[in-house]
């Protein structure tokens, strides 16, 4: 492409040259015929061939550079005035050339050498063919003026046009890809509704006492319960409240409210902000007491209700203290109680760990274990217990932080939004646990939850992995 | 409507056909699946695609219990369904992938089972290496997460060849986590932290001040102003200490130790508000001086105050470290636990239980993850900026 330019350029030079040549001749002839002047159409004739040879070359190639990638790609153009750009006299540097401006370049050429050979015919000599180059330039700038405005207007539907049907190809293609999209998730909203649909009418069916297998429950394995409350739903105080007056009916004993903001149990914020929503709580929850066991957790005993139930609630294991047995513990928690807390038992174990350091132990690289860690959250201050069960009250299954450190094993279960808490969701949440657990060692009992029940019992001891 | 019920059907039917592969009519099945497969993800592709994927590979005990094969027959074939389920994952545009191969509570299993895994798991960390390999048509980097140290040497060495040989690769990643645990990658991630914090408190020592006035201060000898302050942490007293000269001490340590490199900043703003913290507390006994009096207090509350270790010191040393937060947990067979996976980064991640054992995922599985995902976008984009 370059050789083409040069060679284009070069033409080009020679033919300004030769026809400002055949100016200064007659202009030296007095618009005489002469040798001089023959001489100088001579050479402007040849260069004019010469000139025309290398625009065809150069078309040719243009036209193949349009097939393959356009001829939009190409930047900037040559036009006959460079000396402001440049500072010397003629053309110098090989800008690139636009071919759809190159095309009308040698139009404009071409017709104005075809009136420069009219004009050289005629024996007196036009007025403005005395003229400088200046002139001449000029007035191929007004020939190409006059030969882009026809071929603009020729060119670019066509380059127009095709980037145009590209363009709506395109956007039509992602127009149907997103309407298909759309539909899909339309379907799974419409197979969430469904599934919905059947769970309430299962927790109804529930509440009643209808299904007779959820009528026991064995809270006993249960030893610790913790629920996950969207944040937004943690004011709904109303709620919070019916659903820790369900757990106590049910027969939770150990109970843990996390959200993230700690905004539990209706807009709390750890034991700081807790007054206002803990009164109303407290009055709701008979003969409650409240007290303080660690900095980031607020416990409240309950009563139980011993309330007129269909459910027949088994003992616990364990012979628990009469305080126990009469009351439900009710712990506090926020996101501070996860990844921050391990931070703070990390510095625990880092000022233990300096010390053995100063004092050349060791063993000083041994202090890191589990257990260890375990004593240094306690130490800290967040040593709550592993929930055996997490029922998350919100729009995705997604234990929002809850403290990692002690979710290591446990189930969690999606209860769909708080808004929409059932009373037959819970009991069918815990029933599930109760039978899909594995009891440490004993029996195996699974329940598939495709709409068979299939129990299979496994002798062999096992741990829950 | 009629399109996206054929465009599923057909790749329910030629998803299943995949197992059965080999003759001419499964190749051309096979081919017509794939098209089926690159329209429906060029559907989902409308949608946000999640960038890290992590598999709980559940099940494959109870698969081979269940079509009554032989001992190791479920985990191979759960093998071949996670290369498909990688493939799909790289086709659909996820840039991290992570599986849980090996838990740390699995060496307690029988010891021939155990040999076994670990005999199929060397199998194909060396098939990895190979020129057709999933791994180099991707461009996958591999790492190996967890505790390499309790694998026996040649696991560990072919791990590491792997690690090593798949530096290079850029376009997605995959991250096996062997001999993991979370609660173990926690207690490592403390250790190397609370080991960088030593090393950039310990190498004071062209300062005088740092160890040669503690051992003037009391007498004892002790290392360093740390350690002397954690004593007094522990209960040990001293009335010997001048004010004066422990306040100068706090702010040479605190100078020393920012000199050292760019961490110590973070050392020494929490040496130095360590200085603070026991101005604060011995103000009931300070003789008019200001800070860096070593207070006389028993109190384990403080030592969680003075916060050397922060969230993100932990967070760096992960060995998780290498990958953002995952997006969506798939743990198959319909188990509802985490199983000590990936607890610290699965905060505001999508958590998903489908009921099918390992060796019975299919593609649609995958597809109904993404989905649940494109679902709840918008809810975890907010937990995401809100924490």
């Amino acid at each position: 492409m370059d050789s083409i330019v040069d060679s284009l350029n070069n033409a080009y030079q020679d033919f300004v040259g030769a026809a400002a040549n055949v100016l200064e001749a007659k202009e030296l002839s007095g618009g005489q015929k002469t040798a001089a002047t023959d001489v100088a159409l001579e050479n402007f004739k040849q260069k004019w061939e010469l000139f025309r040879v290398s625009c065809d070359q150069a078309e040719e190639f243009v036209e193949s550079v349009k097939q393959r990638v356009g001829s939009e790609c190409l930047v900037d153009e040559a036009t006959g005035s460079v000396s402001g750009r440049s500072g010397q006299g003629g053309m110098t540097g090989l800008p690139p050339i636009s071919a759809v401006r190159l095309e009308q370049m040698s139009k404009a050429v071409r017709w104005l050498v075809i009136e420069l050979q009219h004009g050289s015919g005629s024996a007196g000599g036009a007025a403005g063919h005395a003229h400088p180059s200046a002139p001449f330039d000029a007035r191929v700038h007004s020939k190409l003026a006059t030969v882009s405005g026809v071929e603009d207007i020729r060119s670019l539907p066509y380059q127009r046009m095709y980037y145009y049907k590209i363009f709506l190809l395109v956007n039509i293609g992602n127009f149907w890809l997103r309407l298909v999209w759309h539909s899909v998730h339309l379907l799974v909203r419409f197979w969430y509704l469904g599934v919905g649909v059947a769970n309430v009418i299962e927790s109804y069916l529930i509440s009643s006492g209808l299904l007779k297998r959820y009528r026991s429950i064995d809270v006993g394995k249960l030893r610790y319960l913790a629920i996950v409350i969207e944040s937004d739903d943690a004011c709904r105080i109303s709620k919070v409240i019916q659903l820790l007056q369900w757990l106590q009916a049910i027969g939770v004993k150990h109970l843990c409210l996390y959200d993230t903001e700690g905004k539990d149990a209706g807009c709390l914020v750890k034991l700081r902000v807790l007054k206002k929503s803990k009164e109303s709580i407290l009055a709701k929850l008979k003969n409650a007491t409240l007290f303080e066991v660690a900095s980031s957790i607020c416990m409240v005993m309950v009563p139980l209700f011993f309330t007129l139930l269909p459910f027949r609630l088994q003992e616990a294991d364990e012979r628990d203290s009469l305080l126990d047995q009469k009351h439900m513990t009710l712990e506090f928690a926020s996101i501070s109680d996860g990844k921050e807390a391990v931070a703070k038992g990390g510095n625990v174990l880092f000022m233990k760990y300096l010390k053995l350091a100063n004092s050349g132990a060791e063993q000083k690289e041994q202090i890191f274990t589990e257990a260890n860690m375990t004593e240094a959250l306690r130490a800290a201050g967040f040593g709550g217990p592993e929930p055996d069960l997490l029922l998350v009250y919100g729009p995705a299954r997604c234990h929002l932080g809850f403290p990692a450190w002690r979710i290591r094993y446990t189930e969690i279960v999606h209860m769909g939004p708080l808004k929409s808490v059932r009373y037959g969701s819970l009991v069918k949440a815990i029933y599930k646990f109760t039978t899909v657990r594995q009891n440490y060692g004993k029996f195996l009992f699974r329940v598939w939850q495709s709409g068979k029940n299939m129990r299979t019992s496994d002798p062999l001891k096992k741990t829950r992995r | 409507m009629f399109i996206i019920c054929q465009l599923t059907l057909a790749i329910l039917v030629l998803d299943s056909m995949d197992k059965h592969r080999g003759s001419r009519l499964s190749e051309l099945f096979g081919s017509l699946g794939s098209f089926f497969r690159k329209c429906m993800f060029c559907i989902l592709s409308m949608g946000p695609i999640p960038k890290h994927f992590a598999f709980i590979m559940d099940g494959n005990r109870r698969y081979a219990k269940k079509e009554k094969l032989e001992e190791g027959a479920g985990h191979r074939a759960g093998f071949s369904v996670l290369m498909s389920m990688l493939k799909y994952c790289y086709e659909l545009g996820v840039t991290y992938v992570t599986i849980y191969a090996f838990s740390i509570e699995n060496f307690k299993r029988k010891p021939d089972e155990v040999q076994n895994l670990m005999d199929l798991i060397l199998e194909k960390i060396e098939g990895l290496l190979k020129e057709e390999s999933l791994v180099n048509k991707y461009g996958i980097r591999v790492y190996f997460i967890g505790n390499l140290k309790l694998l026996s040497k040649p696991v560990r060495v072919a791990a590491e060849k792997v690690m090593k040989a798949t530096t290079n690769n850029t376009k997605c990643v995959l991250l096996i986590c062997i001999a993991y645990t979370s609660c173990d990658e926690i207690v490592q991630a403390v250790h190397e932290s609370c080991k960088n914090k030593l090393e950039e408190i310990q190498p004071c020592n062209s300062h005088r001040s740092f160890s040669g006035r503690v051992e003037e201060v009391d007498g004892k000898s002790i290392d360093d102003d740390i350690g002397h302050s954690v004593q007094e942490l522990f209960g040990v007293q001293t009335n010997e200490l001048r004010a004066t000269r422990a306040s100068t001490f706090c702010n040479d340590v605190a100078e020393g130790v920012e000199r050292t490199d760019k961490k110590s900043g973070v050392v020494g703003h929490g040496v130095h508000g360590s200085c603070d913290k026991w101005g604060e507390v011995q103000s009931l006994e300070a003789s008019g001086t200001r800070d860096g009096v070593i207070p006389n207090v028993k109190s384990e509350k403080l030592l969680v105050d003075l916060s050397i270790l922060k969230v993100v010191d932990i967070e760096s040393h992960m060995y998780m470290s290498v990958a953002p937060n995952p997006d969506i947990v798939i743990r198959s067979s319909g188990e509802t636990r985490l199983s000590n996976f990936l607890l610290w980064q699965t905060s505001n991640c999508l958590l998903y239980s489908p009921n099918a054992l390992w060796p019975d995922m299919r593609l649609w599985h995958l597809v109904w993850a993404v989905l649940d995902f494109q679902r709840n976008y918008s809810y975890f984009e907010k937990k995401k900026k809100q924490f």
